[in-house]
């Protein structure tokens, strides 16, 4: 499948996800997905995107390798090892898209809960950056109290952070420095709609098999 | 009545596809083509063995007798249809 999810790491993972709602799984994209990813990145458009002000970015238009990486992100046993890891249930599909930031100001994602929808239980966000960047860093915190919980950064190929979320909890990519961009697929684990569903409905959208 | 495909014939799956299980069916893509395919309980039954190793296609019919209330005949008809199906979608190779 192309992912590597360490079942033998439950109850470890779980216990760091209770105590920082964020955890690390290095190499979890690998092999040949990983390798179909990063090509088809390298050669893909990305259009910019804003989300009400909360954040500015590149998104990548769709590719049958993007598709690939979805399928693979609406599976069964990767539910059940995130039900496990975080508690949440019931995971009914993964949505994503991937994304790319650019250092030198224009491009950002400030503080947000991505909770307003109601459906989102779980992030996730995997490193496809073909060379390490500088910022862009994962940060999360808890408010009332407020109070900063952990950064996380992720600069593996291949590897992922998972994340609560909730009304009480904020995330945001801090700003990029140096000169390298940042590619990341980020999305959610949500309770609806399940995926099979939502492959009808984007059909429908789309006029696509 | 197509003819059944032989019992020692060889069922793989093919690298072109990537697959997810949900709630007991199965979601294919082909990434030749990028079309999606579904699979019911039974098909996936049957898909998620094969994404484990080749088997031969009596050994798939009887798995699925083993596991459903079918009768072999009706059974290898069924997979036969199916099979080719998806032979021609190129999920996955009789040999």
């Amino acid at each position: 499948m192309g992912l590597r999810i360490p079942h033998n790491r439950v109850d470890e993972l779980s216990r760091e996800f209770e105590q920082f709602h964020t955890i690390k799984v290095e190499n979890f994209v690998h092999g040949d997905l990983l390798r179909k990813i990063t090509a088809s990145i390298a050669t893909a458009k990305f259009s910019p995107r804003t989300d009400k002000g909360i954040a500015h970015e590149l998104c990548m238009e769709e590719s049958l390798p993007l598709h690939a990486l979805w399928v693979s992100l609406n599976d069964t046993a990767l539910f059940e090892f995130i039900h496990r890891v975080t508690g949440a249930e019931p995971i009914r599909c993964f949505r994503g898209r991937m994304y790319k930031l650019l250092p030198g100001g224009e491009y950002f994602d400030s503080w947000h809960d991505d909770a307003a929808d109601g459906h989102r239980m779980v992030g996730m966000s995997i490193n496809f950056s073909p060379e390490p960047y500088e910022g862009g860093v994962f940060e999360i915190k808890q408010l009332d109290p407020e109070r900063y919980i952990r950064a996380m950064p992720n600069l593996g190929l291949g590897d992922a952070i998972f994340f609560r979320i909730g009304p009480q909890l904020k995330h945001r990519v801090s700003a990029m420095a140096g000169n390298r961009a940042k590619t990341a697929f980020a999305g959610w684990f949500q309770d609806s709609p399940n995926f099979i569903d939502l492959l009808r409905e984007l059909s429908q959208e789309t006029g696509h098999n | 009545m197509p003819e059944t495909i032989a019992p020692e014939a060889t069922i793989s799956a093919t690298k072109e596809q990537v697959s997810c299980e949900l709630g007991g069916e199965a979601v294919i893509l082909q990434t030749g083509d990028g079309i999606y395919y579904g699979l019911n309980s039974v098909g996936n039954f049957v898909w998620q063995r094969l994404q484990k190793a080749p088997h031969s296609f009596g050994e798939l019919v009887q798995a699925v007798t083993d596991e459903f209330d079918v009768d072999r005949a009706t059974c290898a008809e069924d997979l036969s249809r199916l099979f080719r199906d998806m032979a021609s979608a190129k999920l996955l190779q009789i040999a």
